[in-house]
């Protein structure tokens, strides 16, 4: 039996932001969730340059050598508490963070099934922009951990999941490389990968032509909206810092 | 020998362990149910020996496929042993949930060991409790 959709707020930051805005963005509309007051939501982001490790940053992930060494090249550094290695966010990269409660009786998810939606969800929009044959979904394909994303003819990564759930509540979520600028994944060892096995859409599509944000964000969003079976509607970003 | 086990709602048993000594000692684990929801675990990070925790605290976290989610205590305790098989062999969390899996152990005091039976559920009850509450997606 069908149950009705459950509403989902799409908040689309307009400007560039910091990673720590964007932690403090999140985490607003986490506690309103939590406490009852909120609804739950599709926050679409992206980031002024920052490098970032998940919950394992043991010295063999990270030394505080190499953060300086990040942070010398003029990006943030941030350790966060998601699942996933290092990774990089910057200008021209869609970072997604669904703040969705997993037990609402119109959801009913379990984690697992939740990071399989996800990643589905990134290999769905990848899928429309490059061709569906060329795109791989890293869990499915049986790989270990660090595979779950979107891959190009199952050999480049072009875009990434890091998850956290804490109290019935997702944080975190996925990036999608459109038109970055792929030279700041030369200093760090992406995802436990080698570089060379990291990309971007525009990198992929022939003649050069470049795929922005701005045009993928109307492309995920159907996706998340089909695969989720929620609707999304859009809302005015009411955090002020 | 060892006692039954009982549940909380949010998937982790806890078990007395032989009480043959002044100090009640109690183990705590995540239940199959939840091992399979999680996914192969990759990493976990368990508390130091000597925390103590209110029920409901969050006593560690667990990565999973490219997920952290946490492990709340089902009452009051004092960690007095974590499973140290667990640093390199996070999955032992998936294989045996129930056993090598374990996670934590805990001196707890007479009105924790009471609390147990009044108010967490039996393997039965859980069983019950886990048809009544499907997840989509579920197997």
């Amino acid at each position: 039996m069908p149950h009705s959709r459950l509403v989902v707020q799409l908040i689309k930051c307009k400007k560039l932001v910091s990673y720590a805005y964007g932690q403090s963005l999140q985490s607003h509309y986490i506690q309103r969730l939590a406490i009852g007051r909120g609804s739950p939501t599709l926050l679409l982001l992206q980031f002024e340059p920052v490098y970032t490790c998940g919950l394992r940053r043991s010295s063999s992930i990270i030394t505080s050598t190499d953060v300086d060494r990040l942070r010398s090249l003029g990006a943030d550094f941030h350790e966060t508490d998601r699942g996933g290695l290092l990774t990089f966010h910057g200008p021209g990269q869609l970072v997604a963070y669904p703040v969705l409660p997993l037990q609402h009786p119109q959801l009913r998810l379990a984690l697992r099934t939740y990071i399989s939606h996800l990643e589905q969800t990134l290999v769905d929009t990848c899928g429309e922009i490059l061709g569906h044959t060329r795109i791989y979904s890293g869990i499915d394909t049986g790989k270990s951990v660090s595979y779950a994303g979107a891959w190009v003819d199952n050999q480049r990564k072009v875009a990434f999941m890091g998850i956290r759930y804490s109290r019935g509540i997702t944080s975190h979520g996925v990036s999608i490389n459109c038109s970055i600028n792929m030279n700041w994944f030369d200093h760090i060892v992406p995802c436990g990968f080698d570089r060379r096995q990291i990309t971007s859409l525009t990198d992929e599509i022939p003649d050069k032509k470049m795929m922005t944000v701005e045009e993928v964000i109307p492309i995920f969003i159907k996706h998340f909206q089909k695969i989720f079976n929620v609707e999304l509607i859009e809302s005015d970003c009411d955090y002020k810092q | 020998m060892c006692q039954e086990r009982y549940f909380t709602k949010k998937h982790e048993w806890i078990q007395l362990l032989d009480a043959n000594k002044k100090s009640i000692e109690v183990r705590v684990g995540i239940s199959d149910h939840a091992q399979r929801a999680l996914g192969d675990v990759v990493y976990c990070e368990l508390p130091s020996v000597g925390a103590k925790f209110k029920r409901d605290d969050t006593f560690a976290t667990l990565e999973s496929v490219k997920a952290v989610s946490d492990c709340y205590m089902p009452i009051d305790g004092e960690i007095s042993d974590v499973n140290e098989k667990l640093k390199s062999e996070a999955d032992l969390i998936n294989k045996s949930p129930y056993e090598n899996g374990w996670l934590i152990q805990a001196f707890i005091n007479d009105k924790e060991k009471k609390n147990i039976s009044s108010t967490l559920m039996t393997e039965k009850q859980y069983k019950q409790f886990l048809e009544t509450n499907k997840e989509a997606g579920d197997h």
